[in-house]
């Protein structure tokens, strides 16, 4: 029974987590995108703007909610819903710290270590498809529908290059298991490099960051909601909070992959060269942990934004052709080089 | 009989029964969607989490969405399935068919219990190590010719949806 | 005319595309150092091309349309007599006026023989023509420089004689008046006003007292 409390109590700690990350992803976004721009972002709701994030929140569940007359009721409140939901429950395979004592009690910082590890974010992450196509469908409007189009042959073409890229770091560490891998970072690579991922697949790296901003839908691959094309994709027709699920579950999505990214590349939470957990009492040291996981997947999250104002939007074309006759190709000879180095080291 | 697989049991059926009585395409799918996740969680169940995650990778995340995307392409949110067939020995075959099937059914789950009993699982059960050394180890050939037979399809796919030059 | 040649031979690595997004981030990075630079520092106008608000404004036109003000003459009477013509004249049927005669012992109020008891602009009917002011005999009503129209209620939207008496003596003390001008001279006005009423029509221009033959 206490095996269950544990978990409920990560379960739920978890959740808000990502819930204020992603507020206080909507106030980086329209700083930071604001900064980019020669412009100052929200400036006037407390210091720097820092509480728009709840003005906005406010404002999303005081509006009317707009269903459109002739909008299938049951798919239209089942979009949102079916998008946010799986965004929340990808987080629950990342370890986002080590260890920590409680009460005389080991704790790991990982709601649950299953031994299929990513598997489960991959296929978790096939689920979100359905909520954009449901939104889509379910607002009976030409755009909308179009947007939901777009995201499903998006997403289902770069999975295939997003699971190859996974597929390489498994023949490199010989395991699924999220927590495992990050394990094998500890140390040095080559006698002067930290053992990270991404020093041992630079190449699967770069396609895996290509294909993680396809699958969060952001720029340079966010047809299905592009703004100044189809009106607003698949949530035109959504207002008030299941809009608010609508960019919650964006955000939450782009929160687990950065998160993806730091386990998996960047050595989770370890600092390179340092061994924390010489130094430092065992609660310290799993508050520290998390911290660094946390500062490390903050500067993927703040590399999110500044892409999208950086490159601009390819078209659908370019984005199947770079899915299908450049990223596929690249992963499977990753793929193959892999497994040549490892072969011959073993 | 424990409630974790009653619940799932329940959902499974529901979704079912859901889906083929749906006039709509697309909840219909929806259905179809959440019968792989039941299907799914009993897989977890039975402690084969990679074989749950292969459901609902492939065939809810893949295979459904395929099949989505071909709904949303072809038709539009007002189509309903109205066909109702009116074609007399048609219907009959369809009920003498049906009936063999739950015959068959029904014969195939009272034999269930010779199978279904209470074992200790082994250590690792379930594991993507062990399923790595059964498929490129014992099943070798089944593996192999499987991938072929993909191949197959696909190049007959490509080459059927080659426009005449 | 054929299209345009486009030369499309590009060279590895602008075809890499991998090295043209760093090249961008680099540049979004300076702006974005600037910009957070910018807005650490105290001061409305930190940021040079961003004008913010509420704190920076423009400077407006002297001649600028905005809220309509009733002008009080130099000893401090109530120019307004409540002729009707603004009313009939605005295309938007947006001024109600209430005449009123003055009494006995109220002639240092106003400038005239009447006086307009209620005088209301609908603010939210008005489209800022300025008819109203050519249209105007005594000068009484000028459109001033008031745009932050915005409020909460239609009630509080609309304008009544207290509010543009008020919008009047802020101006004054805050010098924004207009400067009279002298009415455009038009070729050939006195020669129509000679020959009759059909050609004054066609000599346009002028404003205040140069219109007097009006629509």
């Amino acid at each position: 029974m206490e095996a269950w409390g544990v978990a409920l109590i990560k379960v739920v700690f978890i959740w808000a987590w990502t819930l204020i990350i992603a507020t206080l992803m909507t106030w980086v976004e329209r700083r930071g995108s604001a900064m980019i721009q020669d412009r100052l972002g929200p400036n006037v709701c407390g210091p720097f703007g820092i509480l728009q994030p709840l003005a906005d929140g406010i404002k999303l569940f005081t509006k009317e909610d707009i269903v459109p007359e002739k909008a299938k009721k049951i798919l239209f409140a089942l979009g949102p819903i079916m998008f946010a939901l799986p965004a929340f429950s990808a987080y629950a395979v990342i370890p986002f710290g080590d260890k920590i004592v409680i009460g005389g009690k080991e704790i790991i910082l990982q709601v649950a270590d299953v031994n299929i590890g990513f598997l489960y974010i991959m296929a978790i992450g096939a689920m979100s498809v359905y909520g954009i196509v449901v939104g889509g469908w379910g607002s009976n409007n030409k755009f909308s529908i179009l947007g939901g189009l777009r995201s499903t042959a998006q997403l289902i073409s770069y999975e295939v290059p997003f699971g190859l890229a996974l597929l390489s770091v498994v023949i490199i560490y010989g395991t699924f298991s999220l927590r495992e891998i990050v394990l094998h970072q500890q140390g040095t690579f080559l006698g002067f490099l930290p053992n990270w991922g991404i020093f041992k697949q630079p190449l699967g790296f770069i396609l895996f960051i290509v294909t993680a901003y396809c699958e969060a839908n952001r720029v340079p691959f966010d047809l299905p909601e592009a703004e100044s094309e189809i009106v607003a994709g698949y949530h035109t027709e959504y207002g008030s909070m299941r809009l608010g699920l609508y960019l919650f579950g964006e955000y939450v999505n782009m929160y687990t992959l950065s998160a993806l990214m730091v386990t998996l590349y960047f050595g989770g939470w370890h600092i390179p060269y340092i061994d924390m957990s010489k130094f430092l009492g065992p609660v310290a040291y799993g508050i520290a942990s998390f911290l660094v996981f946390f500062l490390k997947t903050c500067f993927f999250l703040w590399l999110f934004v500044w892409v999208r104002w950086t490159v601009p939007r390819f078209r659908y074309d370019q984005v199947m052709s770079l899915g299908w006759k450049s990223l596929i190709p690249l992963a499977l000879l990753n793929l193959f080089i892999t497994a040549f180095l490892v072969q011959l080291t073993i | 009989m424990d409630p974790y697989f009653i619940v799932f049991f329940i959902m499974a059926l529901g979704a079912a029964i859901f889906m083929i009585t749906a006039k709509d395409a697309l909840p219909s799918a929806l259905g179809l969607l959440t019968v792989f996740i039941a299907l799914s969680a009993l897989y977890l169940h039975l402690s084969a989490p990679l074989v749950a995650i292969f459901q609902v990778s492939i065939y809810a995340g893949a295979i459904l969405v395929l099949i989505v995307f071909v709904i949303m392409l072809l038709t539009v949110p007002s189509e309903r399935f109205q066909l109702f067939q009116r074609n007399m020995s048609y219907r009959i075959m369809g009920a003498v068919l049906g009936a063999l099937m739950t015959a068959l059914l029904a014969i195939g789950l009272k034999g269930v219990k010779d199978i279904i009993y209470k074992r200790e699982i082994p250590e690792g059960f379930g594991h993507p190590h062990l399923f790595g050394d059964f498929l490129f180890r014992d099943y070798l050939l089944h593996f192999e010719v499987a991938s072929v037979l993909l191949l197959v399809a696909l190049i007959g796919a490509i080459y059927l949806s080659k426009k005449k030059a | 005319m054929g299209k345009p040649e486009v030369k499309r031979d590009y060279t590895l690595g602008e075809r890499l595309y991998l090295v043209e997004i760093v090249k961008g981030l680099g540049i979004t990075w300076k702006h974005f150092m600037k910009n957070f630079r910018a807005s650490l520092q105290k001061g409305p106008h930190t940021v040079p091309t961003c004008w913010q608000y509420p704190w920076d404004k423009r400077e407006i036109s002297p001649i600028f349309r905005g809220e309509h003000m009733l002008l009080l003459d130099e000893e401090g009477r109530e120019k307004c007599v409540a002729c009707g013509m603004c009313q009939r004249v605005c295309p938007a049927k947006c001024i109600t006026i209430k005449r009123g005669k003055v009494k006995e012992g109220e002639e240092a109020k106003y400038a005239g023989k009447t006086y307009c008891a209620s005088f209301e602009i609908d603010l939210l009917r008005c489209i800022f023509c300025g008819l109203c002011e050519e249209a105007c005999n005594k000068g009484a009503i000028v459109l001033g420089q008031g745009y932050e129209l915005a409020d909460f209620s239609r009630q509080a939207c609309v304008a009544d004689k207290k509010r543009l008496i008020g919008n009047f003596l802020r101006a004054k003390e805050e010098g924004r008046l207009k400067p009279k001008r002298p009415p455009v001279p038009v070729a050939g006005a006195k020669d129509a006003k000679a020959a009759g009423p059909q050609k004054a029509k066609s000599a346009g221009g002028g404003q205040g007292k140069g219109l007097k033959r009006g629509v």
